[in-house]
């Protein structure tokens, strides 16, 4: 069983990311981050074919990634993504519903037509760009405090009650 | 600037700048320039001479189609037309609609070709200064269990997955609109797209500068999205081939959450502008982008204007002039106002509805003076970029194009084999017979909170637009590819047809139509012919089909043509035109639906069955059989039954009322049972193929027993059989039991196209 | 006469209709733009109500964004205040993520609305559901005033309506609960579509500890008139929608209405 790990990002800028920073500008954050990057996380458990089979059930379904208008790529521990400016300083953060439709869903309808797939899971990645030199730490720290929605005044990008959230890399 | 330019050169850069337009086309404005043409000028000329814009190929024939009516407040020309809709206290209402395409773009990107489809059709009523109280989408898509299912499947998810993003978030109710399939579609989709909405009449608004401009200074002022290049050659692009590769990246991205807060500014922007009595011209930014709506703006009210790209806001740095000026970025609007109140607008915009805090460097910026020199002039950078007799721009091109007649002489089945338990239950599980209800259920169809009668709850959407009155509104809209393809003059005259049926089943009274014209390449002489002979349809049902008294026809006032809808492997769709009519209810409270009322009421037969199955539900699905026989139309007959019908409707003696067409008279009877639950239909007729599956027009009505006892019924008119409890339907010697097929019934879209089940 | 506040955020798309239903209920209504502040606070109103749409497009998290608006600073004053306070949809939405409700700690974010659940389909769902009210919420909750505990008809139309909350919070969010799905004869939903989104307990509507601020889901100002009530219908709403006089099919309140004459009850008005 594998499982395989793509990140799809659009080629435009990503609407949801040019609001969120706009809302995190009025946050008046002493450290906010400079950019913001967002991509559609999907995690697929495979039983067979690895990576092949992802490639494979992907160029089958214009819904998972359209190449139309979106980019995306196999993710790899402590890489970079596609697009990043290689002048800041990133962190992720990967948020998760804890029970969801989509992730159900698509696993049911892979499963029917015949891919080896045993499981799939749908998340958001968050990529924030701070300045370079900042502390690794205190950027982690920086970027799930902005994560976390515990109270109206606090983070933004995860609900507690229905959400998980965790680091990426 | 440069020399006149030999045609060489201009064949060169026609090419590398990737333009549509031909060498002679460019001959010809390097002749109106006299000399190289600008980048801009090129691009500019390229969108205003494309199909799209200059209806260069289908102008001739649209003539033909009938406008006058004493209802019609501004006809085909306009972003809209315009008809009256009722009087409120002491003010008249008028009825703004506009009708267009998004074909080519959502094939390649269905989510964002679908939304801004809705978005530029919701545009094109705004900008008339009216509310939006409605949308409708007509969608055609390929077989999704064939050959290229798979594609097509994930195409159906992502149009309707567009609409609603966008629409839903809009604030506008969606009243439906109709979904065939066809493998003629596999390739290449149709999106059609219909708005509506109501202004005062006093208060519609025109897409050109005003009189004024001539005595006082005036500005443009553009408002909405920064402009970026995403939507470059997007008017072009609409107008080619596609292949599947090509115009990536072209497609505009669609944003409902900024044109929400727009259009809510523009609300206040132009009750401002009316409160204080200040004439001005409002247009939205659609092909052309700030070129086109600069130059109409300007040139349709006899003046000339100086535009500073400098001053447009841009998200992206040092965007080439010509970029700049034909971008399509969504979301955008020119509006030419006296100098004197320009920083009054900007204040609302910028200030009151906050554009820039709500998404980076959008806001309203004065771009352009209007001069009464009649030259199109561009700055940027302090370069000229455009220097051109402003008269040439919006003159247009016109081709007479070949046509040559297409002979589809389909033969009729050699035997028709019937079981109608069997074939009703077949239709009714078939993809082109079941419920549309889980594409519905995606739509927000009651925001505004005027919704009457619901998709799927009549023939057609009803609303009550406008407040305090009883003034009700009904839409349908409709186009057989069936029957276009058998014949495309009957695939015209029926797309009227059906539409003006299902208003007047509802008890509406047709007041205007619109119309598609989705077709193949104008230069190939056979789809041209089917072009003509589709609108020669159209032309003939609307002469027909007037309800205004005399010989006044059912006005078209508004519409868009497609031409292009192929694939590289020149495959034409089958002929398209589609049709949508919009119907007035005196009183809602008067409106019909599908709902069976009483056990042991008749069932009224309107319109006698006749043996032309060609194209029909039956032959396709139970024989697997195109047939040839399509249809007649009769126009005088179609008129007759639609008067009677609203006759008895407005009388209170009409408890349900359905139109026949898909399906037949059978199908009729199983959908009014089916939306009924608790009743269903016992039919006293022949059990033969004609008489359950013909699709000759006609209507289904349940009335009291008195009502039969009473009146004398006309010659077209029979009873077909009565109410029975329990939802069912049955004839001599059959009998479907509904209640357990309902499920599969509603059910099988979802299972096919969304979770993919069986194929 | 007293007065509603209608608070309108980017991208709210329902406040007309609502001022519209209030008005009809003898309540002066008027819409506030987010960035109204200090007109809204000079003149403080009798009751607030977040309308339905997409504020921000749902962006990140429906509601989220909306709740930091500094105009929900105001609301939420007068929420402690004990001023009642309704969200519908997106309203409902922006009360969640505004830790207004349900409100154990005003302020922190202790329950969600999160993406609807359904077998086969995600996304936006619109349709006609029946509510129940909870009869200890009736006599708490003045939206709620005016119902006599039977079951009524409402649609609704969102893409994120399931009320969620942390499995140590689930015996005391019992009793705050307004309304909740129910089948057509009040009995308990068998799942989807009665229960249209998969919220935990069915829950429909949730009101805060002290019953004046009340997130509902589904749209009562859809169906203020009788003549909004779809033809098909089953159970009583329907017959006497389908039975109904052309005059009574005008003058006759819709099921919905009964949350706006609740907080006109509440309010005194005759």
């Amino acid at each position: 069983m594998d499982s395989i790990q793509i990140a799809v990002r659009l080629k435009t800028p990503d609407p949801q990311a040019v609001t969120a920073l706009n809302t995190i500008k009025a946050m008046r954050l002493q450290l906010p981050p400079l950019k913001l990057c967002r991509h559609d996380l999907w995690e697929f458990e495979v039983s067979s074919g690895g990576r092949d089979t992802v490639s494979e059930l992907i160029g089958h379904f214009a819904d998972i990634v359209n190449p139309n208008k979106q980019l995306w790529l196999f993710t790899e521990k402590d890489s970079s993504l596609a697009g990043e400016d290689p002048e800041l300083q990133w962190a992720g953060i990967v948020v998760r519903d804890y029970v969801d439709s989509v992730s159900e869903n698509w696993t049911e309808l892979l499963k029917r037509r015949g891919f080896p797939v045993e499981a799939l899971r749908c998340g958001v990645l968050w990529r924030f760009g701070y300045l370079k030199g900042t502390d690794e730490a205190l950027i982690k720290k920086m970027a799930m405090d902005l994560s976390v929605s515990d109270t109206r005044e606090g983070g933004l990008f995860s609900n507690p009650v229905s959400q998980e959230v965790s680091f990426w890399i | 600037m440069s020399k006149r330019p030999n045609r060489e050169e201009l064949r060169n850069e026609v090419s590398s700048r990737g333009l549509a337009m031909t060498v002679e086309e460019a001959e010809k404005l390097a002749g109106y320039v006299n000399r190289m043409p600008t980048p801009l000028e090129f691009h500019l000329f390229d969108t205003m001479w494309s199909e799209h814009c200059s209806y260069k190929s289908s102008k001739p024939v649209l003539k033909t189609l009938p406008t006058d009516s004493p209802g019609v407040v501004i006809g085909p020309g306009e972003d809209a037309g315009v008809v009256s809709f009722c009087h409120q206290d002491g003010r008249e209402w008028d009825l703004v609609v506009a009708h267009e395409s998004h074909n080519h773009p959502s094939q390649v990107l269905p989510v964002e070709g679908a939304a801004t489809g809705v978005g530029g059709i919701v545009r094109d009523v705004y900008c008339m200064g009216a509310r939006v109280t409605g949308s409708m989408d007509l969608l055609r898509f390929g077989d999704p269990e064939g050959g290229r299912g798979e594609t097509t499947r994930g195409i159906v998810r992502g149009v309707v997955e567009g609409i609603w993003k966008y629409g839903n978030a809009l604030g506008v109710p969606n009243m439906g609109g109709d979904t065939e399939f066809h493998p003629g579609y596999d390739d290449n989709c149709l999106v059609n797209v219909v708005a509506f909405g109501i202004v005062p009449h006093d208060r519609i608004v025109h897409s050109f500068v005003p009189q004024e401009a001539h005595k006082e200074p005036y500005v443009l002022i553009l408002t909405g999205k920064p402009t970026d290049d995403t939507g470059f050659g997007g008017a072009t692009f609409a107008s080619a081939d596609l292949d599947g590769e090509q115009g990536m990246g072209s497609v505009q991205v669609a944003d409902p959450f900024l044109k929400r807060v727009l259009s809510e500014a523009n609300r206040a922007v132009l009750d401002m502008l009316f409160e204080k009595d200040i004439k001005f011209g409002f247009k939205d930014l659609g092909a052309g982008g700030i070129a086109c709506v600069t130059s109409e703006l300007a040139a349709h009210g006899g003046l000339g204007i100086d535009v500073d790209l400098d001053a447009v806001p841009v998200s992206i740095k040092n965007l080439p002039p010509e970029v700049i000026a034909c971008s399509e970025t969504q979301e955008r609007y020119g509006l030419a106002v006296p100098a004197s109140v320009a920083d009054d607008v900007l204040k609302v915009y910028n200030e009151q509805f906050e554009l820039p805090r709500l998404f980076p460097h959008c806001r309203a910026a004065v771009i352009g003076k209007f001069n009464s020199k009649p030259v199109y002039n561009v700055i940027c950078r302090g370069e000229n970029a455009a220097e051109t007799p402003i008269n040439y721009i919006t003159e247009g091109v016109v081709y007479q194009r070949e046509e040559s007649p297409v002979n589809s002489g389909a033969p009729e089945p050699l035997e028709r084999p019937c079981d109608p338990s069997r074939d009703l239950t077949t239709i009714l599980t078939s993809i082109s017979g079941c419920s549309r209800k889980h594409i519905w259920s995606y739509y927000d169809s009651e925001v505004q909170g005027v919704t009457r009668l619901r998709p799927g709850e009549a023939d057609s959407c009803v609303s009550v637009p406008v407040e305090g009155s009883r003034a009700g509104l009904a839409v349908s809209g409709d186009g057989n590819p069936w029957y276009g393809e058998l014949d495309p003059f009957l695939g015209g005259a029926h797309a009227v047809g059906e539409a003006v049926r299902n208003v007047v089943a509802t008890g509406a009274t047709p007041i205007c139509a619109t119309d598609c014209l989705n077709f193949g390449n104008p230069e190939d002489p056979g789809a041209f012919w089917q072009f003509k002979q589709a609108v020669a349809g159209i032309a003939d049902a609307c002469n027909s089909l007037g309800f205004s008294g005399g010989d006044y026809p059912l006005p078209v006032v508004s519409g868009n043509v497609s031409f292009y809808n192929q694939s590289t492997g020149g495959k034409a769709i089958p002929p398209s035109p589609i049709v949508a009519v919009f119907g007035k209810i005196h009183d809602h409270r008067k409106a019909t639906d599908l709902v069976l009322r009483k056990e042991g009421n008749p069932v009224l037969l309107i319109g006698t069955r006749k043996d032309e199955l060609g194209g029909s539900l039956f032959y396709r699905t139970c024989l697997g059989h195109h047939g040839g026989t399509v249809p007649a139309f009769r126009g005088s007959l179609e008129k007759k039954m639609a008067d009677w019908v609203l006759g008895v409707i407005h009388d209170r003696r009409a408890y349900s009322v359905h139109d026949i067409s898909g399906g037949g008279l059978a199908v009729a009877g199983a959908e009014m049972a089916l939306a009924s639950a608790e009743f269903g239909i016992e039919f006293s007729l022949d059990s033969n193929p004609v008489t359950l599956f013909s699709e000759t027009p006609g209507y289904l009505m349940e009335v009291d027993p008195g009502f039969v006892e009473d009146a004398t019924l006309p010659e077209f008119v029979s009873v077909a059989g009565r109410v029975c409890r329990g939802c069912s339907v049955s004839g001599n010697g059959w009998s479907v039991d509904l209640e357990s097929l309902r499920k599969e019934w509603l059910d099988k879209l979802a299972s096919v196209i969304w979770r993919e089940e069986g194929v | 006469m007293p007065c509603a506040a209608v608070i309108r955020f980017p991208g709210s798309n329902c406040e007309f209709e609502t001022a519209r239903v209030l008005r009809n209920s003898g309540i002066d209504a008027r819409i506030y733009n987010w960035n109204d502040i200090d007109r809204l606070s000079d003149n403080r109103a009798d009751a607030y109500v977040l309308p339905g749409g997409f504020s921000f497009q749902d962006r990140i998290r429906a509601g989220v964004i909306a709740a930091r608006e500094s105009i929900m600073d105001l609301v939420f004053e007068e929420a402690v205040n004990g001023k009642p306070i309704l969200g519908i949809c997106n309203g409902a939405q922006v009360l969640i993520e505004s830790g207004l409700v349900p409100g154990w700690k005003p302020g922190s974010v202790q329950g969600a609305l999160a993406g609807n659940l359904a077998p086969g389909r995600s996304g936006y769902l619109s349709g006609w559901t029946h509510l129940k009210p909870v009869p200890e919420a009736i006599k708490k909750c003045p939206w709620l005033s005016a119902m006599n505990g039977n079951p009524f008809p409402v649609p609704i139309a969102h893409a994120e309506g399931r009320f969620v909350f942390r499995e140590e919070d689930m015996n005391r969010v019992r009793s705050h609960i307004g309304l909740s799905y129910c089948g057509v004869d009040g009995s308990a939903p068998h799942g989807w579509p009665e229960n249209p989104n998969g919220s935990v307990l069915d829950i429909a509507a949730l009101m805060n500890v002290d019953g004046n601020v009340l997130a509902m889901m589904p749209h009562p100002e859809r169906s203020f008139h009788l003549w909004q009530v779809p033809p098909d219908m089953k159970g009583p709403w329907g017959e006497s929608r389908r039975n109904s006089s052309l005059k009574d099919l005008e003058d006759q309140p819709g099921p919905g209405a009964i949350i706006f004459k609740g907080l006109a009850k509440y309010l005194g008005v005759e």
